[in-house]
């Protein structure tokens, strides 16, 4: 490292050692000053001639003398502007010429336009799947659940506004033996409205909607509709709050029979694999549970968890539950609905229909019949599935029921 | 020379206009350019950059300049701007430092501190009052060898002396001058 000079003192001097040290400065001698002249006149020609390259002609035009500028700014245009400009210009014409000929064309045309639905039919359809019983709290019973079904019908000329056509069907319980099913529609339509295009016979999507079908409606049934055999003329009794009543198959009538009663009637169970509720509880569990089932059928975000096994009514007193043991044998709970109503059976005979298929999601039209499909008891299950994000594995989504009607179209568009 | 000159020298003749500038301007320009980059850069550096200098008020003059008064005080401000810019880039670049190794550079070699002890200005002033007092040509030998960093030849042929009268002068000027400094408290 270089030591410190005390004449390093002298650098970067004011103006009046600068005179001294100027003055003490050594000669430039002529080989150095042709040197720095050399240089000097190197670096002085290429800046001219970056100048000179720079320069535009305002600077030559322009003279500058004291107070008086004399001369012309010449201003020249990129090459490149005036086609682009040029360009550009045609194009505007020619869009306003094609968008004033298309608004004039669509307004000569008899006021027309486009042709919009003169009406909107939108259903709502009772399904009867999600009944939501409101506890012992008399006869009614009543079924809520409802599908949004919405048609199109019928066009108009002019731009009226469309109309929209509600209408609600909340089938009560007790008495008729229908389950809320019956649908008033005043469309043609069913199920998602008018019979779409996109509609098609895949196997496997098939299979897999067919397995989802028939596992539910086995827990299902098991459970809420209670569809073991019994023994009618064993059973048990429990009284109950004389304020309540509650719609049930009075046993102790002949032939057994449904009524509104203060009564509850339990049938023994025949079915030999089941003695107690722990082997009800042991197979719902195998059905609801093995395979990964549960989480194949109802994904891992998309649907909660299914119910236990736990009191039919919602309540917790004795008479309300579905099943019950009692001197070593099981009784089954013959409040409405139990096996006596009519439960959905997957009609092996028809294809599984897949309708709005993308590569995430279709939708599986499932027909089935519950007593019998001549008398029109039957219908189909539109059974929504959509790809899980979370599993990557098909999962449902939605549920929806309607007639066999809408089946039966789809069927015949398709033409299988 | 004025700027009035100069330009009457420029439309005569651009070439020799420039030539006389470097001739009559060269040393004061040098001088400050050497000021300002004694302590970062090579005698290429400067040259460079003396060089610069005249070329930047050439096109000045050239193409904007309409000074017409005397233009040593604006070549000495554009020799100091420059200075100034080169400085920032060569000390950004290195840290080149100037290195000599003779004998009589020392002698005058201190590791004492003096911006603790005295004030950088007054310490200048000190300084050359105390060189000056030395006369001639001393004060002249003195500030080319240690300021200038010449050597003993160059320096004779500035002050029409043989080399080794000038080690000589040299030796007995520095020996006074360090007499003189101890005299003010500036000593080792």
């Amino acid at each position: 490292m270089r030591k410190r000079n005390l004449f390093d003192m002298l650098g970067n001097a004011e103006e009046e050692p600068m005179d001294i040290l100027t003055d003490k400065c050594p000669e430039i001698y002529d080989a150095q000053m042709e040197r720095l002249f050399a240089a000097s006149e190197r670096k002085y020609r290429m800046k001219k001639r970056e100048i000179e390259r720079n320069r535009t002609e305002r600077d030559n035009n322009i003279t500058m003398s004291g107070e008086t500028v004399s001369g012309a700014e010449h201003i020249r245009r990129p090459a490149w502007l005036a086609p682009v400009c040029s360009a550009a210009s045609l194009i505007l014409v020619a869009g306003l010429l094609i968008g004033s000929t298309t608004l004039l064309r669509r307004h000569s045309g008899g006021g027309g336009g486009v042709v919009t639905p003169a009406v909107t039919v939108t259903t709502e359809r009772a399904t009867g799947t999600t009944t939501a019983l409101t506890g012992v709290s008399g006869s009614s019973v009543t079924t809520t659940s409802t599908t949004a079904v919405t048609g199109e019908g019928g066009t108009s000329d002019n731009n009226a506004g469309a109309g929209t056509v509600t209408t609600a069907a909340n089938g009560t319980a007790g008495g008729s033996s229908s389950s809320g099913e019956a649908a008033s529609s005043s469309g043609s339509s069913a199920g998602g409205g008018a019979v779409s295009s996109g509609l098609s016979v895949d196997a496997a999507l098939g299979e897999r909607a067919e397995e989802f079908f028939v596992r539910s409606q086995e827990l299902s049934n098991l459970l809420t509709f209670r569809v073991m055999e019994t023994d009618d003329s064993d059973y048990i009794t429990f009284d109950v709050d004389p304020s309540v009543e509650f719609y049930t198959r009075d046993l102790s009538l002949d032939p057994p029979t449904y009524c509104n009663t203060h009564t509850a009637y339990f049938a023994r169970v025949t079915d030999s694999r089941f003695g107690s509720t722990a082997d009800i509880i042991n197979y719902y569990n195998s059905l609801y549970y093995s395979d990964g089932w549960k989480d194949s059928y109802y994904g891992c975000t998309l649907v909660s968890d299914g119910s236990g096994l736990g009191p039919v009514l919602g309540n917790s007193q004795q008479y309300s539950v579905a099943y019950i043991d009692h001197n070593g044998k099981l009784y089954q709970n013959t409040f409405y609905p139990n096996g006596r109503h009519p439960v959905m059976n997957l009609f092996e005979d028809y294809p599984v229909i897949i309708k709005d298929r993308t590569d995430t999601s279709f939708t599986a039209i499932i027909p089935y019949y519950t007593y019998d499909i001549s008398a029109g008891m039957g219908g189909c299950e539109l059974m929504s599935f959509a790809i899980d994000p979370a599993c990557g594995d098909w999962r449902i989504v939605k549920e929806e029921f309607d007639d066999f009607s809408y089946y039966e179209e789809c069927r015949q568009k398709l033409g299988v | 020379m004025t700027g009035s000159e100069l330009k009457n020298m420029l439309d005569r003749s651009p070439t020799d206009c420039h030539r006389a500038l470097i001739r009559e301007y060269g040393r004061y320009v040098y001088a400050i350019v050497f000021n300002k980059l004694r302590s970062c850069g090579t005698q290429e550096d400067i040259e460079e950059c003396v060089s610069d200098v005249f070329a930047d008020v050439f096109i000045k003059f050239e193409y904007e300049e309409a000074y017409v008064g005397d233009i040593k005080g604006y070549i000495g401000t554009v020799a100091k701007r420059t200075a100034i810019d080169r400085f920032r880039s060569l000390s950004a670049a290195n840290s080149h430092v100037v290195y000599e190794d003779e004998d009589d550079m020392q002698q005058l070699v201190s590791d004492f501190s003096v911006d603790e002890r005295v004030d950088s200005s007054e310490l200048r002033r000190v300084l050359l009052n105390k060189i000056a007092e030395l006369g001639e040509p001393d004060s002249t030998i003195i500030i080319q060898k240690f300021y200038y960093n010449r050597t003993s030849s160059e320096i004779a042929r500035n002050v029409s002396m043989n080399p080794s009268s000038v080690r000589s002068r040299c030796t007995r000027a520095v020996q006074k001058l360090r007499g003189k400094l101890a005299e003010v408290g500036i000593s080792k």
